[in-house]
């Protein structure tokens, strides 16, 4: 081993505190690059495997009904590859032991030959007769249902028994949300598979279907077979057909990879940006130590590049062995992840992938990164003329601060005023040490989000804007009358009847399908939200818009929108809008229902109703339910709550301590490594404080109010920083399908603040043990 | 050039109180290969003393000082200042000695950079019980005009000046220094001296210098020889010459 290998060694063991803190960084850094590559890599490959495999559809419609020698027809769209025809419908589950009604999709099997969205089949076999069903994974395991059980099945208002032959999954439900919900609820929702013939018949589509699904051809023009399919089924009931960006589940699976997407360049980019100024930091200061034996070296013939090389080589040994832990904690948080995944998006297989490329990136990333921090000092170190450093370095100039005018001079300490001017004399050293520790804050900040927003997405969501107890849908439009029966079940103190209808919305050049939802004048089992949470009342004319679809078609209150009715004779009609709505939700269109109802020239009728309900009149509310044909949706809004809750609290709990270690290690990482740096320039002088007979505190005091100061700057432009991060998160994640809020509890503020000051009095517990073994004598014999 | 009136020698003992005094002082620094820095060394020092330590590099002057100023502890042997026992005290009791009556001046100046002259004597002043004013320790050393420059702006002399205001200006007992001159030429270490003597007859301060320079003994009132970590030798100045007298 050569001279300077030794003295590697040995200058990794005396700074081995500093090195260990920035390696930490360093690892986290990598940690969350490898997390959020490999999960949007495990998501995405597996999401093409599997859509591949299953032969998933890039086309969907749904309507009426339509006589299946429309195939020929749509088969000859320019750019459609495979047609599929199918029978769909809603159906209602009785569970044994399961008082609740449950909503189902059912649908009809794929073709067995060359088929589109074809099951994957966990357990059991395909059904075959009419009193045969598959049921999807996530719902069979919510009820503990294997091949061989039985359950009662209401389709179209008939009852019967039927079997469970199979447990499969679908590229079309990998997420599977009932539409309208904020989360998944398998017990209460689920798929259903049954053959073609018996499902045909028990939906009265003999010889009919009323779902499409379509391969298309590489390269098709997927706006212009879009647009001839909808002009093909339009007489047919069509609600619009639409390729696989509005597919429920796709949208929801791509917005999660695009997340990680997000993720997997801030994360990373905070920490590798802190861990590149700690080691220019801790390098600037070692070199600052080591100059006149670096100009003693130089004069023995080394030459600058051997001596920048052994100085790289230590900034390199922290950060490979700290991205090399990186990469390996990556890979198994990343592993627990994807199992984590498995629970919300349901493919029959999930492969993590950790891909060696993934991880050499990592690596060279954060080497990159340390290049950058460590090159700067470095190369100042191996410029310098060898006589020029083995002369001292000129003192530091320090000057009277502006701030210090003769009041505040008398009213600082000398303590304080050593304190002032240090901080002033490295103004960027000081500034890139707050923003350190800020980032910290802000990303303790950016943890709380998701327990405070959704605290608030509950409570707007669930008491101000939906406050029915039951929410139901009906399988069709029904008299308004209806209103009478749902009035006279059990428990039912208040009914409000709603008329939902699907659209395309159009302004100009921009269209948005959406549904267009009548609601009653006197409505308060479901209110609109104005930005304030206030409820904003139901117009008797005109149309009132959610503020992102009115963002995205370009319109405000006055404008007139075109409506294009996706049922029926596809009527368009111009109605202007009076208003915008923020509820968190979903996204539509509302209005009066008798409005709509004149719109749309039909009569007094509905699709859904909101119910009131006495709470102990549940169960008995439940039978009658499910013994009524024509209810097909059912959402029950404690039970909501409830599921909501309990699967968000676990995810929250992980989410937050996760950010908490990651914010941790920045802070310790930053507040460690500035008293560490700060102990060592000023050894000499707290030395000279303990012989003038300042006691250790006094002297700790000294040494810490640097850091103390700064961390005090530091909180609050990290909250600032948080929220900044937090909104543009927001904004990021806002979607048709729910916005996030913002808000901010002053708990996770005052949360922030507490772990950064705690952590800086562990560093200072550290350091009280380097104040104590302050050798005074030898601190002072050498020359300054 | 005028000659100086010499100054009286002090009066033998036992007139003036013994301040400090050390009794069969060893001090060993363990290691690989232990080193005994100090075998038994027996010493008085009175208030109002100005004494001289001279001896060969490594002989132990800096260790019995530093021992003498609470810095370090003896290994065996006993330290008495006045009714204290030093050779025993902790951490606490040390720094509360030192806070109270000592005052150190060293080689190498050690003043804090980034605070003025005066600021680096109010360092002091803020934890003493009864301390000079900063202004009052500064023209002491004679260096009321250079109050708010920082060490970097004063020459070698001007800061070891301050470091003497700074280790006087709490009215220490004792003042320890240890070659307070080592670094300076000849007409900074006499300016320097001057300050030590002034200190020394003005405020009656036990003053403790060690130096290689056997002329600056002629300023003391006794002087010791240190030799291999023993008192081999001491003698008394029959007058004390003036500093601005020395020559080397
Ligand atoms: N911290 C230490 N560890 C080990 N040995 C030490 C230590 N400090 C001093 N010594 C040894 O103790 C002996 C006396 O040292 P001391 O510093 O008292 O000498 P000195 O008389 O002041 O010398 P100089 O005139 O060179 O300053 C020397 O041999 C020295 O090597
Ligand atoms: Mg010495």
């Amino acid at each position: 081993m050569s001279v300077l290998t030794h003295k590697l060694v040995r200058d990794l063991w005396r700074l081995r505190g500093q090195a260990l803190a920035i390696a930490l960084v360093v690892a986290s850094g990598v940690t969350t690059f490898v997390i959020a590559h490999s999960t949007m890599r495990s998501l995405s490959l597996t999401q093409r495997e599997f859509y591949r495999d299953s032969r998933f559809a890039d086309a969907f419609a749904s309507l009426t009904r339509a006589p299946r020698a429309l195939e020929m027809q749509m088969a000859q769209i320019d750019g459609v590859d495979i047609v599929e025809t199918r029978a769909s419908g809603s159906a209602l589950i009785d569970l044994a032991g399961f008082d609740e009604p449950v909503a189902a999709q059912i649908l009809s099997l794929p073709n067995p030959h060359g088929g589109l969205n074809r099951l994957y089949l966990r357990a059991g076999r395909l059904p075959e007769s009419d009193r045969e069903v598959a049921v999807n994974e996530a719902f069979a395991e919510a009820h503990q249902l294997r091949p061989g059980d039985r359950f009662d099945l209401t389709l179209r208002g008939v009852q019967r028994r039927v079997t469970v032959t199979g447990i499969a999954l679908s590229a079309e439900f990998v997420y599977l949300i009932r539409p309208g919900d904020i989360f998944p609820d398998y017990k209460r929702y689920g798929v259903l598979w049954m053959a073609r013939k018996p499902l045909e018949a028990a939906e009265g589509l003999d010889g009919a279907f009323n779902d499409v699904l379509l391969r298309l051809q590489p390269g098709a023009d997927v706006p212009a077979v879009i647009n001839a399919l909808d002009r093909l089924l339009a007489p047919y009931g069509s609600a619009g057909a639409i390729d696989r960006s509005d597919q429920l589940s796709h949208r929801y699976l791509s917005d999660e990879i695009h997340q990680w997407e997000v993720q997997a360049t801030v994360l990373p980019g905070i920490f590798l940006g802190v861990a590149a100024f700690l080691l220019n930091v801790v390098m600037m200061r070692l070199l600052k130590q080591e100059r006149s034996q670096v100009a003693v070296l130089k004069a023995f013939g080394y030459s600058a590049s051997e001596i920048a090389m052994h100085y790289l080589m230590l900034a390199g040994v922290i950060v490979l062995l700290g991205s090399v832990f990186g990469v390996g904690v990556g890979g198994w948080l990343g592993a627990g992840m994807s199992r984590v995944y498995q629970e919300f998006f349901r493919y029959p297989y999930l492969h993590y992938v950790l891909d060696l490329d993934v991880a050499v990136s990592g690596v060279l990333v954060s080497a990159l990164a340390a290049l950058l921090g460590a090159a700067l000092a470095v190369l100042r170190a191996a410029r310098l003329p060898p006589a020029q450093g083995m002369r001292p370095e000129a003192p530091p100039r320090y000057r009277i601060t502006v701030f210090e005018t003769s009041r505040i001079r008398r009213w600082l300490s000398p303590g304080a005023r050593m304190v002032v001017r240090n901080l002033l004399r490295q103004p960027i050293k000081a500034s890139l040490t707050v923003l350190g520790i800020a980032f910290s804050a802000a990303i303790l900040v950016v943890g709380g989000l998701m327990k405070d927003s959704i605290d608030v997405l509950l409570d707007v969501q669930f008491r101000q804007a939906m406050r029915a107890d039951l929410t139901l849908s009906f399988d069709d439009v029904k008299h308004e009358r209806v209103r009478h029966l749902l009035a006279a079940m059990p428990g039912v103190h208040r009914v409000e009847v709603t008329r939902a209808v699907p659209v395309r919305l159009r302004s100009g050049h921009r269209s948005e399908r959406s549904a267009i939802q009548g609601f009653e004048p006197d409505a308060r089992l479901y209110r609109l939200l104005d930005s304030d949470g206030n409820p904003v009342p139901i117009p008797r004319d005109g149309l009132l818009l959610t503020a992102i679809l009115a963002q995205k078609l370009g319109v405000a209150a006055g404008d007139t929108v075109e409506v294009e009715v996706l049922t029926g004779e596809r009527q368009i009609r111009y109605v202007p809008v009076v208003g915008v709505t923020h509820e968190l939700i979903g996204s539509g269109g509302y209005m009066d229902r008798s409005a709509l109802n004149r719109l749309l020239n039909e009569g007094d009728v509905v699709t859904g109703a909101f119910l009131g309900v006495e709470h102990s009149q549940l169960p008995a509310l439940f039978t009658q339910i499910k013994r009524t044909p024509h209810i097909v949706g059912l959402m029950n809004r404690e039970v909501a709550i409830r599921s909501f809750t309990e699967t968000m609290a676990g995810n929250i709990l992980i989410f937050a301590a996760v950010m908490l270690v990651l914010a941790s290690t920045i802070a310790v990482g930053v507040v460690y490594n500035s008293m560490r740096v700060t102990f060592s320039e000023r050894a000499r002088e707290l030395a000279s404080l303990r012989v003038l007979g300042y006691t250790r505190t006094e002297t700790g005091v000294v040494l810490l109010g640097e850091i103390v100061t700064l961390t005090l700057i530091a909180i609050p432009l990290g909250w600032a920083i948080g929220w900044l991060l937090c909104s543009l998160m927001v904004a990021e994640l806002a979607s048709d399908l729910y916005r996030i809020p913002l808000v901010l509890a002053p708990q996770t503020y005052a949360y922030a603040a507490l772990v950064i000051l705690v952590t800086t009095l562990l560093s200072s517990l550290l350091m009280t043990r380097s104040i104590k073994r302050l050798d005074l004598v030898s601190a002072l014999k050498v020359p300054q | 050039m005028p000659v100086s009136e010499p100054y009286p020698p002090l009066p033998e003992a036992p007139s003036a109180e013994v301040l400090l005094s050390a009794r069969g002082l060893s001090k060993i620094y363990d290691g690989d290969v232990p080193v005994q820095a100090l075998r038994g060394v027996d010493l008085d020092l009175r208030a109002g003393e100005f004494v001289v330590l001279l001896g060969a590099s490594g002989s132990g002057k800096s260790t019995l000082l530093n021992i003498l100023g609470g810095l370090e502890t003896a290994s065996s042997g006993v330290v008495r200042y006045r009714d204290h026992d030093l050779t025993h005290a902790d951490d606490r009791a040390l720094t509360r000695y030192r806070r109270d009556h000592v005052g150190f001046v060293f080689q190498f100046y050690n003043l804090i950079a980034s605070l003025t002259a005066r600021e680096n004597v109010e360092v002091v002043t803020e934890i003493a019980e009864r301390p000079l004013s900063p202004d009052d320790a500064l023209r002491a050393v004679g260096l009321d005009h250079r109050l708010d420059h920082f060490p970097a702006q004063l020459s070698g002399g001007e800061q070891q000046r301050v470091a003497i205001a700074r280790a006087i200006a709490k009215q220490p007992d004792l003042l320890l220094c240890d070659e307070p001159t080592g670094a300076l030429d000849s007409k900074t270490g006499i300016l320097v001296l001057e300050a030590l003597e002034r200190v020394n007859r003005d405020l009656k301060t036990l003053t403790v210098v060690i130096t290689h320079n056997a002329v600056i003994a002629d300023i003391a009132d006794r002087v010791l020889h240190l030799s291999d970590g023993r008192i081999v030798g001491e003698h008394r100045n029959p007058t004390r010459r003036a500093p601005r007298d020395l020559q080397w």
